[in-house]
């Protein structure tokens, strides 16, 4: 399968894409879309919109004019926003719209670095009908086009897999405890701060204002994956006021501003002794009587969120008080209960880094095949 | 080259500004000009009035006659509360009055009004002046610098753009453009959009330098000079530098004023600027249509313009701003005069017809000598619009057109824009443009590059340096694809291994 980037590109023959191609551009503002629409509406965003009316019925790629210049492949009826380019092959005995498409995926880092414009960096016609298409025989095109979306397939596959074991995760737990909003299963009911250990704030000491502190505030955790993602290094003496709290491994973050978002995440140890922001609270589970896997499931549960948001003061700055989360009351089964099921997520959790893993070498090779194909031709 | 204490005093004077209800530093700089203003007609009347003492001849009549009460040093000794009541009732009369029969008075009075709220607040803008105006504070033999310096201390509070559209330029962009066109004794030198007159300023301290010796300049810690008369300069070049060089124009009643008080604090007596809206009036700034040698400016490009309003002037069919202004900048001009200004991007790509026509202009009829891309940045936090200095001769013709690739200021490019060294990219940039034709070799992959006529003209007259600038791609360096497709499948190994050890798991 890997033979056909052997070849080389150079025997290939190059026109420019505005001689092979029709490219016109969308017609209609954004707000035209439509939520419960038949059809898609490509705009400048990666997610694809809807829309009740089609104005083009073809098959074609679909260039984003600004934002981040992304590139769509499409065959049907659709709809386009003003400001993407709707390229379509004017003869297709010579080129394959798919393969174009893949050709515009691995160009469009260069298109990227040639955006102009200010505050949105945009692209232009001309950017595109100046590009020099390399165009190898049919059968090499569509070669090329079976290994990337057979890879395509691959990461896809991938994707999903992941999903389904974070799913697992969530069913496991229902299925030991059942939902905490009912406490089915008659387990005792505690409030947090009971299972938890008290923590006192550090008093951001003057000594260090030379020292870098490793430093985590709210916009640090990732609410969709539930980790923490950058760490900010500041001087100490540039420390925010809000920096007051040490953190430990297996301590849980909840953030009190915005609790609809649900910005939690287990500290692990990579993150031992770093200084967080006070918006979060910090519970730091007392592990005779509470698992802090089982702590962090349930912060992470739809009973928990919902009843943060329902304390939730202010409307354009919501938020909770610490008192409100360690005043939450939550079932508390046995430990070796809990501990059991830590195991469990454990596993899961292993599991779910080697598909991510997995997922990401798919990329790379994903990106090695694209590049290798085209790139001794891009770069001149 | 600043005092921190009277900086501190200067931002603790807009404090009370804004705490007793004037937010808007245009409002708080113009009250204070006005002050300034008045202190300085006091103290300039009191040195002709010395002269005339030793020389009968001179026959100078005084300001004040019959109105001595209005005289700084007469009214700026009162209790608050009197104080106020003088200005209010007193002083603003007075100038107004002064406005019939003195033209440069006119210009700065019209429409004032004055505007602080309270005596507290003037007591304490009143004592704010004397320091600026108290030669203790200065340093050297000339104090000019240093009020000239605190004046722009004032203005770099101005960080909110005009109704118009009109903001304030940085000023170490302002002085980089200056160097790059470096404008000699003698020549004209207008900016028909002068704002606060930063260009105006910049290219009067940049003749002085020129032509001060060496021992007669001092440098601050950060290497400025400071405290440079131009003692090359004879009296009468002194004189035609002070009065018959420099011209600005503008639009804004309050800019005026600002315009006028910063040439005035800057040791220009009676600067050149004229109330007038630029693309509007058919006069120039006097009757016989006078043409410059030097135009240095950053002209607004915000919005269009009314067709019907237009001076029937224009050859250019649009109503865009920013090409109105180069067409007039063309025409103001004189043969053989050299332009750098700032325009928005689109006029280097624009696909208009005025757009083509204008480049057309520049590269044909003009010897269009550089075009500088700034990132876009510079101009935050007013917009975020990318922008390029072009510098250009009339009447020459473009051979070759010397791109540079501005990537840093020497500020952050955010709406912050801290400080990181205030330089960047701007030393390397002059001295890159003076030297440009000692270059051994063209490269377009690096920072600045020669572009032929002919290549530009091909890709109609396209000025943006994206268009010509190599772009070197590094592809990272990936493994071969088998040997990830057999990381790929160990891997999935392992997950099926991670299954059968969890199946167990579940089922203890």
């Amino acid at each position: 399968m890997v033979t056909i980037f052997k070849n080389s590109p150079g025997e290939w023959g190059i026109k420019k894409l505005g001689e092979i191609a029709k490219i016109q551009t969308g017609k209609l503002d954004v707000n035209a879309e439509n939520i419960n629409g038949k059809y898609p509406f490509f705009t400048c965003s990666k997610e694809i919109h809807k829309i009740n009316t089609w104005g083009y019925d073809c098959e074609c790629v679909i260039v984003a004019g600004n934002a981040d210049l992304n590139i769509k492949y499409y065959n049907g009826k659709f709809n386009a926003y003003q400001r993407t380019y709707i390229i379509e092959i004017v003869n297709k005995r010579i080129v394959e719209t798919k393969y174009l498409y893949y050709f515009l995926s691995a160009y469009v880092n260069i298109l990227r670095k040639k955006s102009t414009g200010g505050v949105i960096k945009y692209i232009r016609l001309v950017d595109l009908t100046d590009i020099d298409l390399p165009i190898p025989p049919l059968n090499i095109q569509r070669q090329i086009v079976k290994v990337l979306e057979n890879i395509e397939i691959g990461i896809n596959l991938r994707e999903k897999a992941i999903l389904e074991t974070e799913n697992l995760i969530k069913s496991v737990f229902l299925d030991t405890f059942g939902n905490p909003l009912d406490n089915p299963k008659d387990w005792d009911i505690k409030e947090i701060k009971k299972t938890c250990l008290k923590i006192s704030n550090i008093i951001p000491n003057k000594s260090l204002s030379d020292e870098y502190i490793n430093y985590i505030d709210i916009s640090s955790i990732d609410n969709k994956s539930k980790k923490i993602v950058n760490v900010k290094k500041i001087k100490g003496e540039d420390a925010p006021i809000r920096a007051r709290q040490k953190v430990l491994k297996d301590d849980i973050l909840v953030a009190i501003v915005r609790p609809n978002l649900n910005s939690v995440a287990l500290v692990s140890k990579e993150y031992n002794n770093m200084v967080v922001s006070t918006g979060f609270c910090v519970l730091r589970p007392n592990k005779d009587i509470i698992n802090e896997k089982y702590l962090f499931e349930i912060s992470k549960s739809d009973y928990f969120i919902s009843n943060l948001v329902s304390k939730c003061k202010g409307a354009n700055y919501p938020a909770v008080n610490k008192p409100d989360v360690l005043g939450l009351e939550i079932p508390v089964p046995p430990l070796d209960f809990q501990n059991k099921f830590a195991e469990i997520v454990q596993k899961l959790e292993e599991i779910k880094e080697k598909q991510i893993k997995s997922k990401e070498e798919m990329n790379e090779l994903f990106d090695c095949c694209l590049y290798n194909t085209f790139m001794s031709e891009l770069v001149k | 080259m600043l005092k921190r204490e009277l900086k501190s005093e200067i931002n603790k004077l807009w404090e009370k500004f804004w705490s007793n209800g004037i937010s808007n530093p245009l409002t708080a700089i113009e009250q204070m000009s006005y002050l300034l203003f008045l202190k300085r007609m006091d103290v300039e009347d009191t040195k002709k009035l010395n002269a005339t003492k030793y020389n009968y001849k001179l026959n100078y009549i005084s300001l004040f006659k019959g109105h001595e009460n209005c005289r700084w040093s007469k009214w700026s000794t009162m209790e608050g509360k009197e104080m106020f009541e003088h200005i209010d009732t007193v002083i603003f009369p007075f100038l107004k009055e002064l406005g019939k029969s003195n033209s440069l008075y006119e210009i700065y009075m019209k429409d004032a009004t004055f505007a602080i709220p309270n005596a507290s607040l003037l007591v304490e803008a009143v004592s704010i002046i004397n320091n600026i105006i108290d030669d203790s504070l200065c340093i050297g033999n000339t104090n000019y610098e240093v009020k000239g310096d605190i004046y722009e201390y004032l203005l770099s509070e101005l960080n909110t753009a005009g109704k118009n559209g009109q903001f304030r330029t940085p000023r170490h962009i302002i002085k980089m453009i200056t160097e790059i066109v470096d404008p000699q004794i003698g020549e004209t030198i207008c900016d028909p959009t002068c704002g606060t007159a930063g260009f105006l300023v910049s290219a009067y301290k940049y003749i002085l330098l020129q032509n001060s010796s060496k021992d007669n300049i001092k440098y601050d810690e950060e290497g400025n000079p400071f405290d440079y008369i131009g003692d090359k300069l004879s009296e009468n070049e002194l004189m035609t530098l002070k009065t018959k060089m420099l011209y600005g124009s503008e639009f804004d009643q309050t800019m005026v004023r600002i315009a006028l008080m910063n040439l005035i604090i800057h040791g220009i007596e009676s600067p050149n600027i004229f109330r007038k809206n630029s693309l509007v009036d058919r006069n120039d700034y006097n009757e016989n249509n006078i043409k410059y040698d030097v135009i240095l400016a950053n002209p607004p490009f915000k919005g269009t313009f009314d067709k019907k309003e237009l001076s029937n002037r224009f050859t250019i069919n649009t109503t865009k701003t920013e090409l109105l202004f180069l067409e007039l900048i063309y025409n103001l001009l004189k043969d053989g005069g050299r332009c750098a200004v700032i325009v928005p991007d689109g006029v280097l790509f624009g696909s208009s017809r005025a757009h083509k026509k204008i480049r057309e202009i520049l590269l044909n009829e003009c010897g269009l000598e550089a075009v500088i891309s700034m990132p876009s940045g510079v101009f935050k936090p007013y917009t975020g619009v990318s922008t390029a200095i072009l510098y250009f001769i009339k009447g020459e013709s473009t051979k070759k057109v010397w791109f540079y690739d501005m990537t840093d200021d020497g500020y952050t490019l955010d709406d912050k824009r801290n400080f990181i060294d205030g330089n960047g990219d701007m030393t390397d940039i002059v001295k890159s443009f003076r030297e440009r034709y000692n270059q051994e070799e063209n490269d377009r992959k690096s920072k600045h590059f020669f572009v032929p006529f002919e290549e530009i003209k091909k890709n109609n007259y396209d000025l943006s340096i994206l268009k010509y600038k190599e772009i070197e791609y590094q592809i990272s360096n990936f493994d071969k694809p088998e040997i990830i497709l057999k990381r790929i499948k160990d891997l999935d190994n392992e997950i099926k291994k991670n299954f059968e050890e969890l199946n167990v798991l579940m089922k203890k």
